[in-house]
């Protein structure tokens, strides 16, 4: 998978996530945007919630399983799902590319 | 002796239809008949008295006559379905059965290597005292399948009161604790059984129609079939006086539909477990969500949101698992449950509880909730390990018609969205078309 096609990918689910989400915790499509954390849109659920679809999107185009929230991901010093910038670059380090 | 009270019943009346079977109505008289041909088999095999016994079938005249036939033989009887996914020879060994008559068209007898009952305890008790056994499967769902012991004759003696005597579809399997207790009620009251060929949404209500039944028990996974099926628009089911379920948790969702659908027709509720078995209740007229059982029979008190009983006519205990039923004991039934006045409702499975970052979620809240959107068949909800927040709740989903995927889960998250709170919401949905229910219409995963 290219980088464009993850990020086509996410602002899709970001797309469909805002849709049940009232405005003040809408996602913004932008790198910045701090997902998780201090100042950060999501709460636990929230983030569940968007990780979970963001792999089976990747599930039903890719036809290949990742695991996002990951023993992995919880032991890095600094958390994957921070901002929508590295969280895509987590997602990048995890599908194959070609 | 309580199979006497059924004899003298057929007796009494020997013209009076028994049994209903492919188009045929048979007498008190014919199933006294058949009862006595199946004792003479039964002797000419020398299957004798306190031999384990399993009968492979599903109902037929026959099958139940066998039945009869094997109680006043003095036998365990340890019935069995035929069901494709299972593997019988597990169960046979497990039951230490000894004899098996498979029923088709003929009946073929073949005799098993198995240690001798005496080794047990249990029973040893029956054989010792000339106590015919019967031995039933729990289903599993917390744990492998467990055999349990009964005292045949003790647990005949809840029907002695049997009174209505309606046409009833014996719909419930033939080694199912509910199946039995259907067949027993309609020997014990004089009620026709009528017995199923195709368990089917069109096949049981062609047989409603047919055969005029008037009391239909089955699962709420059946009922939400049968609803979405429509096929109960092509039939005449003005026979209909009860629709009972049982086996399941019934949702507000189901318990609206089928009321709407039915509405005209008593739905009442059955509450049962293999090891105790099914006993007397009455059902909330308002909300048959809520049942209040006979406590002369079946004491009830509900501890950490968990109901436990005490019955009479329990089992006398698992083969091979270190329980046994004490006077005094309660029975943990593993069945969550809330308190409403004197009645109780059961909320589902403990063994399926969702445990979200410490928040217990019940998946059939969550099914009575994925239902009402539009298009959605069935349902099942289950959890699955995250390691953010321990387990999350995920859903498959089948439609009613094949529609597009990605507006659906999105119709599905918006009414999560406004009636569950975040951790109840699934994760996951995969819309898939295959059936999520099981060959005895109870769902997949429980």
């Amino acid at each position: 998978m290219i980088e464009k096609d993850l990020v086509t990918l996410f602002h899709e689910a970001i797309d469909d996530f805002n849709i049940q989400m009232p405005k003040e915790q809408q996602i913004a499509k932008t790198n910045d945007t701090v997902l998780f954390g201090e100042a950060g849109l999501l709460d636990s659920m929230g983030l569940v919630s968007f990780i979970a679809d963001i792999e089976q999107r990747i599930s039903s185009r890719l036809g290949i399983d990742v695991s996002i929230a990951n023993e992995d991901a919880l032991s890095q010093s600094v958390l994957p799902f921070r901002t929508v910038r590295t969280l895509i670059n987590y997602v990048m380090s995890l599908v194959p590319q070609y | 002796m309580n199979i006497d009270i059924i004899l003298n019943r057929l007796r009494r009346k020997p013209r009076n239809e028994a049994i209903a079977f492919k188009d045929q109505g048979y007498s008190n008289a014919e199933i006294l008949d058949l009862v006595e041909q199946w004792q003479v088999f039964l002797r000419d095999k020398s299957i004798g008295s306190g031999s384990v016994l399993s009968i492979i079938s599903d109902y037929s005249p026959d099958s139940i006559a066998l039945v009869i036939a094997s109680l006043l033989n003095g036998n365990i009887v340890v019935p069995l379905c035929p069901a494709e996914g299972r593997s019988l020879e597990e169960y046979l060994h497990g039951a230490r059965v000894r004899h098996v008559i498979r029923l088709a068209d003929s009946a073929v007898v073949s005799r098993r290597k198995t240690t001798d009952p005496a080794q047990n305890n249990l029973l040893k008790n029956l054989v010792e005292n000339h106590r015919p056994g019967l031995i039933l499967f729990t289903s599993g769902s917390s744990g492998g399948a467990k055999a349990v012991v009964h005292d045949f004759e003790k647990f005949l003696s809840r029907y002695k009161r049997a009174g209505k005597a309606l046409r009833t579809l014996c719909f419930m399997m033939f080694d199912h604790m509910a199946g039995i207790d259907t067949y027993f009620y309609c020997l014990f009251s004089g009620s026709t059984a009528v017995l199923p060929t195709s368990r089917s949404p069109s096949g049981v209500c062609r047989l409603i129609e047919e055969q005029r039944i008037e009391v239909l028990p089955c699962s709420p996974t059946f009922m939400n079939l049968m609803l979405i099926s429509g096929e109960y628009r092509k039939y005449d089911l003005s026979s209909l006086k009860i629709i009972v379920l049982g086996s399941e948790r019934i949702t507000p969702n189901l318990l609206d539909r089928v009321t709407r659908a039915f509405d005209d027709v008593a739905v009442i509720q059955k509450y049962g477990i293999t090891e105790l078995g099914v006993p007397p209740s009455k059902t909330n007229c308002r909300d048959p969500s809520l049942i209040k059982f006979d406590q002369n029979h079946f004491e009830s008190r509900i501890t950490d949101g968990i109901l436990h009983v005490k019955a009479r006519g329990a089992m006398l205990g698992y083969l091979d698992a270190p329980f046994s039923m004490s006077g005094d004991a309660w029975f943990n039934t593993g069945d969550l449950a809330e308190a409403e006045g004197d009645y109780i409702r059961i909320l589902g499975r403990e063994s399926s509880i969702v445990n979200v970052g410490g928040e217990k979620v019940n998946p059939t809240d969550v099914e009575n909730v994925l239902m009402q959107v539009a298009n959605v068949a069935e349902v099942e909800v289950y959890g699955e390990k995250n390691a953010l927040v321990g387990e999350v709740v995920c859903a498959r989903v089948r439609l009613v018609e094949q529609d597009d995927h990605r507006s659906l889960i999105t119709s599905i998250k918006r009414a999560c969205a406004e009636k569950l709170e975040s951790h109840k919401r699934p994760v996951k949905i995969n819309i898939t078309k295959n059936n999520l229910h099981c060959s005895r219409f109870k769902k997949s995963v429980r």
